[in-house]
């Protein structure tokens, strides 16, 4: 090899780099095809009702399913991001990774990458499919828009969690999402303002009577909490060792 | 300008209150070095070290001048072999290799060029399109080196790369490292296994509880321990003649004698040597072999470590 090709990845190169891998890794193991089935549970929920439920506001019934999504979005993202991120750190294949001359960010950054889309397609595919089934028609753009940042910003604190506690990450952001951030969401004046669920619900529109704000602080929201657990994640990985 | 490949300056590391290595000075200036202790001895903390994945906790460590944990270019030049076992199953080792030569450097339309070449290197050519899961051993082993080799590092760091490897893949590979030394790499090849490491090199470094007990060449480390009896085990037809010859030198520590000859240890090699040679020919003695057995590692580590490596 010559001497000109000794250069160091730029840290686009090693975060593709990184995506391409998690994404084949992904394709071969079996989280995919468990997740698929966690997202086909709204779906039965909404062919239930519509076969069960009688007659009901659409409405409501939007902002009830939309709620089942969100729940759905926060057991994926740590299932996929957590998981990947805690089991490099766990079994030690971080040893490959922070000895070549890559910015450990651009582990992270690939990571996200690469499940980030994949998190929000399930959600989304369950979320249209629930829809049409409910009222026969594709859902509002807004809610789309909504599981898309959901998913960053969940993804972001499973980032975060899995870098600070890789032996119990997935379960750890699970159970952060389902008894921290879900319950504060309902609570009253600034606490919502920590809570993803909360956030996604707002910039949904699907919002329950709890939910206050706008879709811009949401949007702001989504982009505070999601980037300081991404940060806490990025300033970890700096400093761990292997 | 220095022009070492390592230099440690009174490094130590600890894992909360679990010593790695204590106050390790030690300079590396090329070729093939062993690194030989026991298990638990801190061999894989200084390679961890060297390749950047951990800090000191205090002491300072330098590889081509400048620190690998803090700085990115110079892990281009270096390529590391983990002890572990894990890697990513799913892919298969052509896959592998080329995310890691990409990692590294490697330009993407280079990448998977430069893993068949490393891969070929390894002699794993015939199982590149394997998914690693089901790779032996001794396959594992071989494509580990070939990540540590495919982005062409200056400086080779190979963390027990002889573990578990049959005794056939165990030459084969110990041939493809000295390859990578001709080649004009300088490379440190951990073990707790004294005869891997005297396969590849005659240059070791021997690590214990933390720290560098001796290094150089056998030979040298060999003058380190002088203080210690040196056996010279002579066969021949006549061993009380030998020994009744030997035993009133005041360099004589001990003489045994069993069915094949007598077994000497002694303080002076050199002039037990030159008695030795008197006394066969004065003698008429035949005699059949001539050995020392601290001339292997086994020996050295033995004397060094006072308990042989066994913890």
């Amino acid at each position: 090899m010559s001497t000109s090709d000794r250069k160091i990845p730029s840290a686009l190169a090693s975060t593709t780099t990184m995506a391409g891998l998690t994404w084949k890794r992904l394709l071969r193991g079996r989280a995919l095809w468990v997740s698929c089935l966690i997202a086909a549970l709204p779906v039965l929920y909404a062919a239930a009702r519509r076969r069960f439920g009688g007659d009901s506001d659409p409405s409501e019934m939007g902002a009830e399913l939309f709620t089942f999504q969100v729940l759905i979005l926060a057991l994926l993202a740590p299932m996929f991001v957590g998981a990947s991120i805690a089991e490099e750190i766990e079994e030690r294949t971080t040893t490959y990774l922070w000895s070549r001359p890559l910015p450990r960010w651009s582990v992270l950054a690939g990571k996200l990458l690469a499940l980030v889309p994949v998190t929000a397609a399930i959600v989304l595919a369950s979320w249209m499919a629930s829809a049409w089934l409910s009222w026969s028609a594709l859902p509002p753009t807004r809610t789309i828009l909504a599981i898309g940042g959901g998913a960053l910003a969940m993804s972001m604190v499973a980032t975060g969690i899995a870098t600070l506690a890789p032996k119990h990450g997935m379960a750890l952001t699970i159970v952060y999402m389902l008894f921290f951030d879900f319950p504060i969401g309902v609570l009253p004046a600034t606490f919502q303002e920590l809570s993803i669920g909360h956030h996604v619900r707002v910039l949904s529109g699907l919002r329950t009577p709890f939910d206050a704000g706008t879709p811009l602080s949401a949007t702001i929201g989504l982009i505070v909490v999601g980037g300081l657990w991404g940060l806490i994640g990025a300033l970890r990985v700096r400093r761990l060792e292997a | 300008m220095s022009t070492d490949v390592v230099v440690v300056d009174n490094c130590s590391k600890w894992y909360g209150h679990v010593l790695g290595i204590s106050d390790v000075s030690w300079k590396l200036g090329g070729g093939i070095v062993g690194l030989l202790g026991p298990n638990g001895a801190g061999k894989s903390t200084l390679m961890k070290m060297m390749s950047g994945l951990l800090l000191p906790s205090r002491g300072t460590l330098s590889v081509f001048g400048a620190n690998p944990f803090e700085d990115v270019a110079v892990r281009r030049r270096i390529g590391y072999a983990p002890e572990h076992e894990k890697t990513w199953d799913e892919l298969t080792a052509l896959e592998l290799v080329t995310v890691m030569a990409k990692l590294a450097g490697v330009p993407r339309d280079r990448a998977e060029l430069a893993a068949k070449t490393a891969i070929a290197a390894m002699g794993m050519t015939d199982a590149m399109h394997r998914r690693v899961r089901g790779f032996s051993k001794g396959m594992r082993q071989r494509t580990k080196l070939a990540t540590a080799i495919a982005h062409d590092p200056d400086f080779l760091l190979l963390d027990e790369p002889l573990t578990g490897v049959d005794p056939i893949a165990r030459a084969d590979i110990i041939a493809r490292i000295r390859a990578l030394a001709d080649a004009g790499k300088t490379i440190v090849v951990s073990s707790h296994v004294l005869y891997e490491i005297e396969a590849l090199t005659s240059e070791i470094v021997v690590i214990y509880r933390g720290q560098v007990l001796a290094e150089g060449n056998v030979y040298e480390i060999r003058k380190l321990i002088d203080r210690h009896p040196h056996r010279i085990r002579v066969e021949c037809d006549q061993p009380r003649t030998i020994g009744a010859a030997l035993a009133s030198a005041d360099h004589v520590a001990r003489i045994v004698f069993d069915r094949q000859g007598v077994l000497i240890e002694t303080r002076d090699p050199d002039r037990c040597y030159d008695e030795l040679a008197t006394a066969v020919l004065a003698n008429n003695v035949q005699v059949s072999a001539l050995s020392s057995p601290d001339n292997d590692l086994g020996a050295v580590f033995e004397y060094l470590t006072g308990d042989g490596g066994r913890r």
